[in-house]
């Protein structure tokens, strides 16, 4: 398989991070497993996410999105297409520590505190202990975590623990937030709250975050703009502009607009599923 | 907390006490059964020559309990028993250091890739089916010092389990937590520091307390065949010399299985203290 990331010129990527595109997704395909087995995942995907964008993924199981989150991520390589992101490649995003990870399950370290686990990037990229420390906990009260700093992360609800995960992701500032399904294993209350409390947070990092999702109204609260994504092979369908002001506040789903947006989405995933 | 504490130790405690009563009850029917009581006194000591042979060994076949407890503390036998017993777990713990080391460094070592696996992983194996029993006199004769050939021996049953279940452990991640370390580029030093050892720490402690116990034994049986210090030794010389030292045997066996009780139970309590974020010991962590 040819790695065709080396493929974006220079040129194309400094002329993305000029004009603020973080990421740059062109014809984009992933095949997984070869020959005539191989099962399409990934078809000519065009996608541009400006930076400090939030940019929600939606779509049937099976549509690719965490595959394509992957793809930014550079934890996977793709079959054929160029990706850039702030005018790298993703290997070199990578490498630049650009990238904030969380996944649909905490994956906290049960060996280590929760402060110890916000401090995990900061220790990898060797940023001095006192100034780990305060960054951590810096995070930890941005996510109202505080005061559990010397807790295990299985003495938190699983809430919590999605919080400080989302803490371990921001601690040293990525460009990039990629976040697979976050949110999918908990409660609709806690849902709801951890989503006003994940739009707070972000208003004061401008991260561009990437965000999967399974729930329409989840995609449409948080979002600039929602993809929809079609199943098997995953292609792009169609992309919602969510025009909602922010700041948004729990009222928000209230809003004739939010229902209008949520209709609007839905009506894009039943012609997707047809 | 100490409430608690003796709630938990106090049925351990009954049925040890259950056992003993039980087993002293059964023992003694059984000797009075055989050995009328005019030679009683004399079977029991093992020194009368007045008393028939086949009544003198009864002993050696089902002891007394109390008489097996009274043989270690008498203070003309215990202190030797003791020191026999350290001298023999002293090895035992030096052997166990040295091959849980030896072992844990092999699986780092397999575990960098699956072609270096596979040609160590063989003799690894092959090592273990060497009887402990014929490589004992042969560990011996090229060293001619039984303190190395009981540590080498220790050592040896001791690195196997290490290994095998420290690959195991090393191998044993969550894709998303070594996502999570790719992601962040981190060097494979970090990844093995912060991620794959602490996670492979579980099985390594399972394998430890395996060892804990096979060590003692491996020490013992070098002692078996032919050393001058150490618990094995008191358990051959108690058993040439006769019934009259039935209960000296009998006492060896027990610190012998003593010993392995004790480290296991050490390894044991330092396993509770490294792993406190193990769903096992969490309870007592609290928070």
């Amino acid at each position: 398989m040819a790695n065709r990331l080396d493929a974006v010129s220079d040129s194309d990527g400094a002329a993305a991070a000029a004009d603020g595109r973080a990421i740059m997704l062109r014809s984009v395909s992933m095949v997984f497993g070869g020959g005539s087995g191989g099962v399409q995942a990934l078809q000519n995907v065009d996608l541009d996410v400006r930076s400090g964008e939030f940019v929600s993924l939606i779509g049937p199981s099976g549509c690719g999105k965490s595959t394509l989150l992957r793809l930014i991520g550079d934890l996977l390589q793709p079959s054929a297409g160029t990706l850039s992101v702030n005018g790298k490649t993703p290997r070199q995003a990578r490498l630049g520590r650009e990238y904030g990870i969380v996944f649909q399950q905490p994956v906290l370290y049960d060996w280590r505190t929760v402060l110890a686990n916000v401090q995990l990037p900061l220790e990898v990229m060797q940023v001095p202990a006192a100034e780990r420390r305060s960054r951590a906990l810096e995070l930890l009260r941005l996510v109202g975590l505080e005061e559990f700093a010397d807790r295990y992360p299985w003495q938190l609800s699983g809430g919590m623990q999605q919080r400080v995960s989302i803490a371990r992701a921001l601690s040293f500032r990525p460009a990039v937030l990629l976040m697979d399904e976050p949110f999918g294993a908990l409660d609709e209350m806690t849902r709801e709250r951890l989503n006003r409390e994940l739009l707070n947070v972000w208003s004061d990092t401008h991260t561009a975050i990437v965000f999967v999702t399974h729930s329409i109204a989840e995609a449409v609260f948080l979002s600039d703009r929602v993809v929809v994504m079609s199943p098997r092979p995953g292609r792009v369908e169609a992309i919602v502009s969510i025009d909602l002001p922010r700041p948004r506040a729990a009222e928000t789903r209230d809003e004739p607009r939010f229902f209008e947006l949520v209709a609007t989405v839905r009506r894009h995933l039943r012609e997707v599923d047809e | 907390m100490a409430a608690a504490r003796l709630g938990r130790r106090l049925p351990v405690g009954l049925a040890l006490l259950g056992l003993l009563v039980a087993w002293e009850l059964v023992a003694w029917l059984y000797f009075t059964a055989s050995v009328p009581p005019a030679f009683q006194a004399g079977a029991i000591s093992g020194a009368d020559p007045s008393v028939p042979a086949d009544m003198r060994v009864v002993q050696t076949k089902l002891p007394l309990p109390h008489l097996v407890l009274a043989a270690l503390v008498d203070p003309s036998n215990a202190g030797q028993l003791w020191l026999a017993g350290l001298i023999t777990l002293r090895s035992a713990v030096l052997g166990f250091v040295v091959g849980g080391a030896i072992g844990f460094g092999l699986a780092l070592l397999m575990a960098q890739s699956r072609p270096i696996e596979r040609s160590l992983l063989p003799y690894a194996i092959a090592s273990q089916m060497v009887p402990v029993i014929a490589l004992g006199p042969i560990v011996y004769s090229m060293f001619k010092d039984e303190t190395v050939a009981r540590v080498l021996i220790a050592a040896y049953v001791t690195f196997f389990p290490v290994t095998i279940n420290s690959l195991k452990g090393l191998r044993s991640i969550d894709p998303n937590a070594l996502a999570l370390m790719t992601s962040l580029a981190a060097s494979r030093a970090q990844v093995y520091l912060k991620l794959r050892i602490p996670a492979a720490l579980p099985y390594v402690f399972a394998a430890l307390k395996i060892a804990a116990t096979t060590s003692v034994i491996g020490a013992i049986v070098v002692e078996l065949m032919g050393a001058q210090q150490g618990i094995g030794v008191t358990i051959l010389r108690t058993q040439y010399y006769g019934p009259a030292n039935a209960y000296k045997l009998w006492g060896a066996i027990v610190v012998a299985s003593l010993l392995g009780i004790i480290f296991f139970q050490a390894v044991a309590a330092v396993e509770r203290v490294v792993l406190r974020w193990q769903p096992e010991f969490r309870a007592e962590a609290g928070g």
